[in-house]
């Protein structure tokens, strides 16, 4: 009998941790092509119209056509943030960035990208990303990825206003 | 915070201080100071990632940025000029010097300050007395028994504070503080000589103070190192800041060459 309450025991507690450590994060394949694909693409294009606004240093740093990272696609594992990807490309493309570790929202804030950083074109600037069109209100290493997301980093220059900004809800 | 002026302000302080307290006061002082330098200096790269020139990544992809070293040397720098200078004021600038000069503007204001700037060492050397008459009536045997000798011998000190302050008190009722009409003799009275100092000092500060004004000696940390450091302007500049720094020490030179060579005509 008491073989018996041991085996059941092991039993009921194997299959809870089984269901409790099941952390793949099932993302779908949606073309099909076997691996999970985004791209990233960063702008700030808001500036080019500002620029009397920044300082002379940071002016100079702007690119002429508004763009600091063509689009790239990238190939991701599945539970990739969009952090993940956008600090991997980053690094490989040698784009200065800095970010922190923001713990009241126990998410990843991005101050700056190409020495460009927020407040550098007044106090309701900073950066920006979308998913596919629309404005996660999310940290960028909280929002997890989808194959075929379509990813950009804007810069804005009134918190969101000129962007055209549709938060999701 | 151009790196020349940074250089200049550094080097008048230090050795105005060497000249004021000697080679040991000077060593005493770089050990005081140079530990809060290099933590100032690589604190900043630890925490500031801007900068267009990056040096490495660190673990968590942050950037080491050149830019953001030379900041943290330039604010280590400063700081450990101001240190050095407040040093070398507080060994001039005695409490009369400071009646003197605050007296009439704001003269309880000047009062207190002078005696709180008096009352530190008092109080400090008085302690010292006595622990060390505690230690030799009793040798403290253990950590707990030098522990009970230390708290006495700090309660012994408040007490006598107190009682002192409250003599204090007395014999400036007495002599009339805080009565209307009461004047302070001081020995200071501005002459020709002061005059003239302070002329040559107001045209430096001037030839100093105009190109940082006018941004002749602009330069940036961030986003990347820009300025000149070497057109004749900025040189101009610097002598008249290093005229400004090393004023103290040029007068004291004149006056120690006058005493020795009357001295020598004895």
């Amino acid at each position: 009998m008491a073989m018996k309450k041991i085996l059941y025991c092991i039993l009921i507690l194997s299959l809870l941790c089984v269901g409790c450590t099941n952390s793949d994060i099932h993302v779908v394949d949606i073309d099909g092509d076997g691996k999970l694909t985004c791209s990233l693409e960063i702008r700030c294009d808001t500036l080019l119209g500002n620029l009397d606004k920044m300082s002379e240093g940071k002016a100079a740093l702007v690119p002429i056509d508004g763009c600091l990272l063509e689009k790239t696609e990238i190939v991701f594992t599945a539970g990739d943030s969009v952090f993940d990807v956008f600090r991997r490309v980053l690094r490989e493309n040698n784009i200065h960035f800095e970010y922190v570790d923001a713990r009241l929202y126990g998410s990843v804030y991005i101050e700056g990208i190409g020495n460009l950083y927020e407040f550098d074109c007044g106090p309701q600037s900073g950066w920006m990303f979308s998913v596919n069109g629309i404005y996660p209100g999310l940290g960028c290493s909280k929002y997890t990825l989808a194959d075929r997301d379509i990813i950009v980093f804007n810069y804005t220059c009134n918190l969101g206003e000129d962007l055209g900004v549709k938060l999701e809800e | 915070m151009q790196p020349i002026y940074l250089l200049i302000s550094l080097f008048g302080a230090c050795t105005y201080l060497l000249y004021l307290q000697g080679r040991r006061g000077m060593l005493r002082q770089i050990g005081y100071v140079l530990p809060i330098l290099l933590l100032m200096a690589i604190m900043n790269p630890v925490f500031n990632h801007e900068g267009t020139t990056i040096l490495w990544y660190f673990p968590n992809d942050n950037p080491l940025t050149l830019e953001a070293i030379a900041y943290g040397l330039a604010a280590a720098v400063m700081m450990a000029a101001s240190i050095v200078w407040f040093n070398c004021c507080n060994m001039v600038f005695t409490s009369d010097k400071i009646i003197y000069l605050f007296g009439r503007i704001a003269p309880s204001m000047s009062l207190l300050i002078s005696m709180t700037l008096r009352f530190v060492p008092r109080f400090k050397t008085f302690l010292q007395n006595v622990l060390f008459v505690q230690r030799a009536m009793h040798k403290p045997e253990n950590n707990r028994q030098k522990l009970q000798q230390a708290m006495s011998a700090f309660s012994a000190t408040v007490s006598w504070a107190m009682e002192h302050s409250i003599v204090s008190a007395d014999s400036m009722k007495s002599r009339g503080y805080g009565t209307t009409g009461r004047t302070a003799y001081s020995i200071y009275h501005f002459e020709k000589r002061d005059g003239i100092v302070l002329a040559v000092l107001s045209l430096l500060l001037i030839g100093a103070l105009v190109p940082h004004l006018k941004g002749w000696i602009k330069w940036e940390y961030y986003p990347s190192l820009t300025g000149t450091l070497t057109e004749p302007l900025q040189i101009f500049a610097y002598l008249c800041y290093s005229g400004v720094c090393l004023i103290p020490l040029v007068l004291n030179f004149m006056e120690d060459y006058k005493w020795n060579s009357l001295k020598s005509k004895i």
